[in-house]
């Protein structure tokens, strides 16, 4: 089996993807149904920020992804010869 | 019909229900609450999609199972290795298998070992040129 840290990051991150899928899953589909004074109104944002936070959240993952390539590539350019 | 074709009707398909059920162009007049669920239904699919993968990964680290073991045995093997190559004076093995980052997962440790004695037995030949020992240290590494 896999060693104690690896458990505990393997296991963390299912955890947290299963968080986020519950939680997004209610915001999106089952929050229409429910009547507009339910209180399970409380513990959501509006609804435009379901569309806009994923958005948000794709914006800085590509950020990241370029930041990092552009970090490789300016690290392995070879120095000129002189 | 090729696949790119079929994919495409496919995802056109599907987008021409979507985009019926979410903006209403006919005039159907569903309920609200449906034209409110279908709306951001590619958003939704596409973050179910990243948590599944997600979970993916974090599942199989998990349960990734190494073989502690077998991991110490190779070290040990890479290390008589060494000392007998050290006798024999072939410097650039040792590069190549002290850097090697998988060595804790390979599971089939009587292969390695078995190419590695073979490597060292050849090493006796010293009428071979430098670029012929890279280039038989690289085929017989690529058959791992």
């Amino acid at each position: 089996m896999a060693t104690g840290a690896d458990q505990a990051v393997g296991m963390s991150l299912v955890g947290f993807s299963l968080l986020l899928f519950t939680y997004y899953t209610v915001w999106v589909i089952v929050l229409p149904f429910v009547d507009g004074d339910h209180v399970l109104h409380k513990y959501f944002l509006p609804r435009e920020y379901s569309v806009i936070l994923p958005g948000i959240a794709a914006v800085v993952l590509l950020l990241c992804i370029g930041a990092f390539a552009a970090v490789v590539i300016w690290k392995s350019r070879k120095p000129k010869k002189d | 019909m090729t696949k790119l074709l079929q994919w495409l009707l496919g995802a056109s398909l599907l987008g021409a229900i979507w985009a019926v059920v979410a903006f209403d162009p006919l005039e159907l007049s569903l309920p609200r609450t449906y034209r409110e669920v279908a709306w951001p239904m590619p958003l939704y699919l596409l973050v179910s999609f990243g948590c599944y993968s997600l979970a993916t990964v974090g599942y199989r680290v998990a349960t990734f199972n190494d073989c502690d073991e077998a991991a110490r045995e190779l070290q040990e093997q890479i290390k008589e290795a060494k000392e007998d190559l050290r006798r024999k004076g072939l410097k650039m093995i040792l590069l190549i298998v002290s850097r090697c980052p998988y060595a804790k997962y390979i599971r089939s440790l009587q292969h390695f070992a078995d190419i590695l004695v073979i490597v060292i037995e050849r090493s006796h030949m010293k009428t071979w040129t430098a670029h012929r020992r890279i280039s038989w240290m690289q085929f017989s590494l690529s058959q791992l």
